[in-house]
């Protein structure tokens, strides 16, 4: 709905975006560069892995067995 | 597990590589299929690249430039905090709606069944008919979202929903939450009618209101569920910006 720049002014960028407009589009006027592309998609990999692991220890502490 | 001939291990060997035997074909397949494309995807950023040509190993460059130079670190930092927005707005609506639905759809609500279809139809509705759809509705000059507003006299409040900076961000979220609202009501309706009915009616016998069997009871027991939703919601926005594009 908001086009591949997270149009207006970036407003609606999100990681997942702009990881795939640096790897296959263009960031700005720059060109197409798998290699930060790729280094957004790692950082955002550890940062899920991160968050998402601290948030099921977390959780997994707080459920009851039956 | 007794193998003809001589015994040449002990049970314990003997089991262990009776495992790795049966494990060997899958993990092969893992590593194949699903291993080795991670690691090597995540390679990629340590080589330099001109177009879709691998250049040069260059270490952590790539990683310096995206947070030091200049387009990329100032959409970097953006989009970071768009994910953490998106994340803690869907975390409340979605996810909130989604526990009230699943709570209301537990009880005898009339027509609890019909509801349930309801609510789970835009999750199964295709994304560039939703896409289309909210564009149509939120279009600034006859979307219907506009002229209702203008309708009950809150005309004052309408403005261009994807067009404009400051709202442009919670109407895509608000559209994705429409959307796939429906799944958390079923994975917590799920959660809920599996609580067997006595640890209900104790609670109940022993004088607690409705207020307190959610928050001491069910809650508690729906642990599992909201632990897969939050994982869920957090992978959601910052993999799958669809909407955006």
């Amino acid at each position: 709905m908001q086009g591949v720049t997270g149009e207006p002014n970036h407003a609606t960028d999100v990681l997942g975006l702009l990881f795939y407009r640096s790897a296959f589009g263009a960031v700005d006027t720059g060109n197409p560069d798998v290699g930060i592309g790729s280094s957004i998609a790692v950082i955002m990999f550890t940062l899920i892995l991160v968050v998402s692991s601290l948030g099921a220890i977390y959780l997994r502490r707080r459920e009851v067995e039956l | 597990m007794s193998f003809p001939g001589p015994r040449r291990f002990s049970y314990r060997v003997s089991q262990a590589l009776w495992v790795a035997a049966c494990l060997a074909p899958a993990l092969m397949l893992f590593t194949i299929v699903v291993a080795y494309p991670i690691a090597g995807a995540m390679a990629y950023s340590l080589f330099r690249w001109d177009g879709i040509v691998r250049g040069g190993f260059v270490g952590l460059v790539n990683f310096q430039r995206l947070l030091t130079q200049y387009p990329y670190s100032v959409r970097m930092l953006t989009a970071f905090w768009h994910n953490v927005w998106t994340f803690a707005l869907t975390m409340v609506i979605q996810n909130g709606l989604g526990l009230l639905f699943a709570m209301l759809l537990a009880g005898r609500t009339w027509g609890a069944k019909i509801y349930r279809a309801i609510f789970f139809m835009p999750v199964t509705l295709s994304l560039v008919i939703v896409g289309f759809l909210w564009q149509l509705f939120l279009n600034p000059v006859w979307g219907i979202v506009n002229k209702s507003l203008a309708l009950i006299g809150l005309g004052g409040l309408a403005r261009p929903w994807l067009g404009d900076v400051h709202t442009a961000l919670i109407a895509i979220t608000l559209v994705n939450a429409w959307r796939w609202v429906g799944f958390p009501t079923i994975v917590f309706l799920a959660g809920i009618q599996a609580i067997p009915d006595e640890y209900l009616e104790a609670a109940r016998l022993d004088g607690a209101g409705p207020g307190p069997i959610f928050r001491r009871v069910i809650l508690p027991l729906l642990a599992p569920q909201v632990n897969i939703i939050v994982i869920l919601t957090f992978i959601g926005p910052s993999t799958g910006s669809s909407y955006l594009t």
